[in-house]
């Protein structure tokens, strides 16, 4: 059962398949109301939400109350723009007025927020429908847990394994077709992962584009919102629509585009860094899935064939990046977290408990080293962007593993190349290239300059195009 | 020489000592497996941190003082 529509070409495609630039074309032209859009992915999430943990509150009556409103400014004449009636999940460390806020943890508890974060002002001025909240992991920090708040998130593509996180929820919750945008977070690889693990693509611009404010602080430095959409081009009208100046946040700069247009790119002329030695050399005595490098290699040659100049690009060790983000990472979390971990330290979930009382075991001459060297990494970044316009490189190494086997999950989270980017602050966007041989999606990763989205988003879009369409996981 | 044994036990016993300095006292009672793993969690990565001396640029001008 499904709620259908039909194409200009003729074809009658579910609601929940249609892409957020479709969805936002139907609505503009009234061929589609808002309540229409929102009753068929309620309708979605009824249907599949048990199975897959994705949303821990649901507003449904809110949302079409939002919906109705969408289309009464429609009838009016008045349209916000392209997220005008588009329903969005919302990770859940992001403040929503009248919701509960719970980063997936007891400490929390349910308590209501007053008023919305930032990005959620934006979006509802934007004309967005709020859904309600998805699944994160606690605090956004650490491990898939069985142990906490609401039971995790699970991939929609098998539900015995994880979705990727901590963006848990948002990236499932694309995948199996409950919304078609989530806003989520991204301060290790937060949004890259599950769109990595559920085969949609997963967008970290440049830190500091998207306001912060109201959003659960996991570490000052290395937090940025994260976007996650089924494709390039959804990911880019979400940005134009959600990036903003905002006095509120002291780390918000403004972005030197408004609108990101996505229009062809010339392939001809993009010189791409090839980042090998993040899966060839860096890992040590375990090599990457042979799926992974397989689906790297066909991108690379993708693009070659495509008339790209492709090299082979020489970064520091990706363990070195890796060290940075969590020294950076954990000590940030200590100082947030350390009064309630000390007086109530069983209110977290065990993963969480270690990861936070890492921080502890941080000494301040480790943190100025990891901060000079995110220095030197940062300079090291500025001046492969001189040579080359994008990087390729992996995401994780990986597929998904099994909720079952958490020693697996734990060893597998930490073989990652989107850290990097969090450390030096560069945009990057993770976009799945095709299926393993396990059945579960392989994903690469596009790196841009600083303030480069435009370029990436156009990128990523062209080499959607070259890899051709993609499965969806069938629930 | 010291025994592995004893240093391993050292090391424990000063990694406790630090934890109930910084106020995980509690945290020991419930779940002292993951303050030990948490310290060498923090170990791990501290050793992952190397300095390439400029090669990059000037990282952080009061290090070329002191240089």
């Amino acid at each position: 059962m499904g709620h259908a529509v039909a194409t200009d070409a003729g074809r009658s495609l579910m609601i929940h398949h249609l892409s957020l630039k479709a969805l936002s074309q139907e609505i503009a032209s009234a061929r589609l109301s808002a309540v229409a859009v929102t009753e068929a992915f309620l309708a979605r999430i009824a249907a599949h939400n048990n199975a897959l943990g994705v949303f821990v509150h649901l507003d449904a009556e809110g949302a079409l109350a939002q919906a109705r409103a969408c289309d009464a400014e429609i009838s009016a004449g008045k349209y916000r723009g392209a997220l005008h009636g588009i329903p969005l999940g919302i990770k859940d460390i992001i403040d929503v007025a009248g919701m509960p806020t719970t980063c997936g943890s007891r400490v929390m508890g349910r308590k209501i927020a007053r008023s919305d974060a930032a990005i959620i002002k934006k979006a509802r001025d934007q004309g967005a429908v709020i859904l309600g909240k998805v699944a994160t992991h606690e605090f956004a920090n650490g491990l898939p847990s069985l142990d906490l708040l609401d039971p995790p998130a699970r991939n929609p593509w098998n539900r015995e394994y994880h979705p990727g996180g901590s963006s848990s929820g948002s990236g499932a919750g694309v995948a199996a077709g409950f919304f078609p945008l989530s806003i989520g977070s991204d301060t290790g690889g937060s949004a890259r992962h599950p769109a990595t693990h559920c085969g949609i693509a997963g967008l970290k611009p440049t830190y500091g584009v998207i306001s912060c404010k109201g959003i659960f602080p996991l570490s000052f430095s290395l937090d940025t919102v994260g976007l996650l959409a089924s494709t390039a081009e959804d990911l880019a009208i979400a940005l134009s629509a959600l990036a903003e100046v905002d006095p509120g946040d002291p780390t918000n700069v403004k972005a030197p585009w408004q609108t990101i247009e996505m229009s062809d790119l010339p392939l001809a002329d993009l010189r791409i860094g090839f980042v090998r030695h993040f899966h060839q050399k860096d890992l040590g005595a375990e090599p990457a899935d042979p799926d992974v490098v397989a689906a790297l290699e066909r991108a690379a040659a993708l693009f070659a064939a495509s008339g790209a100049t492709v090299e082979d690009c020489q970064l520091a060790p990706l363990s070195e990046y890796f060290a940075v983000n969590r020294i950076i990472l954990s000590s940030d979390a200590w100082v947030i977290h350390k009064d309630q971990l000390c007086e109530n330290p069983e209110l977290y979930g065990r993963s969480q408990r270690e990861a936070l009382a890492t921080g502890a075991f941080i000494d301040a001459e480790t943190l100025v080293r990891a901060q000079m060297r995110r220095a030197e990494l940062v300079a090291q970044m500025a001046e492969t962007f001189s040579r080359y316009d994008l990087l390729l490189c992996a995401s994780s190494m990986e597929t998904s593993q099994r909720f079952d086997e958490p020693g697996k999950v734990a060893k597998a989270y930490a073989r990652q190349a989107r850290a990097p980017f969090n450390v030096t602050g560069n945009p990057a966007i993770s976009m799945m290239a095709g299926l393993a041989a396990n059945g579960l999606p392989l994903a690469i990763q596009l790196a841009a300059a600083p303030f480069h989205e435009p370029l990436l988003l156009r990128a990523a879009q062209a080499y959607e195009k070259l890899r051709g369409p993609m499965p969806r996981p069938e629930l | 020489m010291v025994s592995p044994a004893i240093n391993e036990a050292d090391h424990e016993a000063r990694v406790l000592a630090r934890a109930k300095e910084f106020g995980l006292g509690k945290m020991l009672e419930i779940d002292r497996e993951s303050v030990i793993a948490a310290a060498q969690r923090a170990k791990v990565f501290s050793s992952g941190i190397t300095l390439d001396q400029g090669k990059w640029g000037t990282p952080w001008p009061p290090m070329q003082v002191a240089r």
